[in-house]
């Protein structure tokens, strides 16, 4: 059951239904229930996996919690030091090994899942030996964003960030939590816990707005995403054919598709989820308005930056290694050459990693890489960007400066989107060079342009349109709510907006061949 | 330099100003006085952060480790003199 289908909004009204009609105290039950039926009804062995997961690291958890409470108890009262040093010892040795171990059979359920073929067909390719792929290896719907979450809540506990969770129902109602469960966000248990099992009235008003966001993101999602994606991919399908502009124009669409595609799921998810009176986290803030790429990493997929942030970067950062090395070299390079290092060595495996979480295969490495690189030099050479504008007279506080740093930032995730949406690395090279080796700009007044990409002028038109709704309504979003100041105004303009966004989706939505509906971008990940 | 918890007001101001210091040469553009929140308010990222740590663990001679990096304990000079103090 995908999100955007009449069985799940079906599936929501009656859950929602439910909802309500229970007692507050006993109403997560019904998010429970109907987490597991969403799960079990993408495919009921996905619920054996997710299971697996979420009692390994409720049980490390509880496991920390009962070591903690037992070091507290042998060393409350206790005044000899070397003794309470021994036992914290032990109590360190024995969370990690427990830590470990249930952070690599997390990892490697998930690695499993995802990466097996992959290993196997390179195993293949650079030792010339012949193991055959795994052709039935079922990958559970969102595995990559419930793994983080567990993780992330073993490992704040482990930390001794918050208590664990005693119950292992409410847990795993954080973790099936079917609104975030299928492109995230990547949420954290102190936070959306509190949320969930606390009691809520019935509120209209939230309801009505949570409504509006769904129809929102229905919006992103059917008239732009899916419109966009026609052009895309059979833009992409026939690589060889196409060059300079064609590439360019099409690059940028595929970026707006990706936002629009990924950005309307979330919407849909947090309208959702404020049916039910539950906050998620916010995952994108505006991310084309960002000026430089580090601060596009901070507006785009903020729950994945954040997660990697907290339990990759600052624990490398932090560990004996880092810390070792960071002064070797502070001793003989200086203090400067010693935080780049501490600040940019850690960078090298989150990008790593960002780039094979989003998938199985070289070209998401390319691109995980090529924005480590940009966020690297970013970092590293600051001083020197800061003294070449100096140098030029460039005035960095005018808008012709901000517009021209934003459309900077713009054109390089463009560039890095050609690996992140190709076949393979050779056909990423391809399209890189027919980019550059054809100039053909009067292909963009020709008309031509209603031919490359499947999409014939009316429909090109209204991409075009509906990509300025977009951007004019995220203009109104970084000054103001927009759904707070639609609802401050009179029944009848209220009421106008709203059916005009629904009767846009349903008339002006792309539901016919040549995409599949079930498949949201993210959604494979 | 370690920190001792008994410390005449002279000593403990000498020790917020470094950490005040520190701050300045990783965050130039941090405002150190009034109330903004450090971490909270966005003021300082994760890169800055490490090099945060890395510079208070080497001038007061503390290890802070995974579960002392909280937004609590960094949002505020006062915070970051109140976590040196208890770990030293």
């Amino acid at each position: 059951m995908n999100f955007v289908s009449i069985q799940f909004i079906c599936f929501v009204c009656i859950a929602v239904l439910l909802y309500y009609v229970f007692p507050p105290k006993k109403r997560w039950w019904i998010i429970l229930l109907s987490s597991i039926v969403f799960y079990g009804l993408n495919g009921k062995i996905y619920l054996l996996y997710i299971a697996v997961t979420t009692v390994i690291t409720w049980l490390a958890a509880r496991y920390f919690g009962y070591l903690d409470f037992k070091l507290e108890k042998s060393i409350s009262g206790v005044e000899d030091k070397e003794l309470i040093a021994r036992q914290k010892a032990k109590n360190k040795r024995q969370k990690k090994l427990v830590m470990l171990v249930t952070l690599l059979a997390a990892l490697g359920l998930l690695g499993y899942t995802k990466y097996t073929n992959f290993i196997i067909s390179n195993i293949n390719l650079f030792t010339k030996a012949e193991f055959d792929t795994i052709d039935n290896i079922i990958v559970p719907l969102g595995v990559s964003f419930y793994t983080f979450m567990s993780i992330g809540y073993m490992l704040d506990v482990y930390w001794k960030k918050y208590e664990p969770e005693k119950n292992l129902l409410k847990y795993a109602t954080f973790i099936t939590y079917f609104p975030h469960i299928v492109q995230g966000p990547i949420d954290r248990y102190n936070k959306l816990a509190p949320d969930i099992f606390g009691e809520k009235k019935f509120d209209f008003d939230r309801l009505r707005s949570g409504f509006e966001l769904i129809i929102w993101g229905f919006f992103q999602k059917l008239v732009i995403a899916n419109r966009l994606n026609i052009f895309v991919d059979s833009v992409f399908s026939n690589y060889e054919d196409y060059y300079g502009v064609v590439w360019v124009v099409t690059l940028a669409l595929y970026s707006v598709q990706t936002y629009a595609d990924f950005s309307g799921c979330m919407d849909i998810a947090r309208g959702v989820s404020e049916l039910f009176g539950i906050t998620l986290q916010k995952n994108f803030d505006h991310p084309y308005f960002a000026k430089t790429i580090p601060e596009f990493w901070r507006r785009w997929h903020i729950s994945m930056g954040e997660w990697f942030k907290d339990y990759l970067f600052l624990p490398i950062s932090n560990s004996k290694f880092v810390k070792k090395n960071s002064k070797k070299i502070g001793k003989k390079w200086g203090t400067k050459a010693r935080r780049n290092f501490v600040s940019c060595f850690p960078v090298i495996f989150v990008w790593l990693a960002t780039g094979i979480w989003h998938g199985a295969g070289w070209t998401f490495l390319c691109w995980g890489i090529y924005h480590g690189i940009l966020t690297t030099c970013s970092t590293l050479f600051a001083d020197q960007f800061e003294k070449a504008n100096a140098f030029l007279h460039i005035k960095t506080d005018t808008f012709a400066w901000r517009l021209f740093q934003m459309i900077r930032t713009f054109t390089l995730c463009c560039i890095g989107r050609i690996f992140f949406r190709a076949e393979s690395i050779g056909v990423a090279l391809t399209i890189f060079k027919n980019m550059f080796t054809k100039v053909n700009l009067y292909m963009l007044f020709d008309q031509s342009i209603y031919t490359w990409g499947g999409l014939d002028r009316p429909d090109f038109m209204m991409a075009l349109i509906s990509i300025c709704i977009m951007w004019a309504v995220s203009m109104m979003q970084v000054r103001f709510s927009v759904r707070e100041k639609i609802n401050s105004q009179n029944i009848v303009f209220r009421y106008s907006i709203l059916y005009l966004a629904i009767f846009s989706v349903i008339i002006f939505g792309v539901y016919g061949s040549g995409y599949d509906a079930s498949s949201f971008i993210y959604g494979q990940f | 330099m370690l920190v001792h918890l008994y410390m005449d007001n002279s000593k403990e101001e000498k020790y917020m100003d470094k950490i005040k210091e520190i701050l300045s040469d990783n965050c130039p553009d941090i405002e150190l006085e009034g109330d903004a929140k450090f971490i909270t308010g966005g003021l300082i990222d994760s890169v800055d952060l490490v090099a945060v740590i890395s510079d208070i663990e080497d001038e007061f001679g503390i290890e802070i480790s995974m579960e002392e990096i909280v937004p609590e304990n960094f949002d505020s000079v006062d915070a970051i003199w109140k976590m040196v103090q208890r770990l030293s």
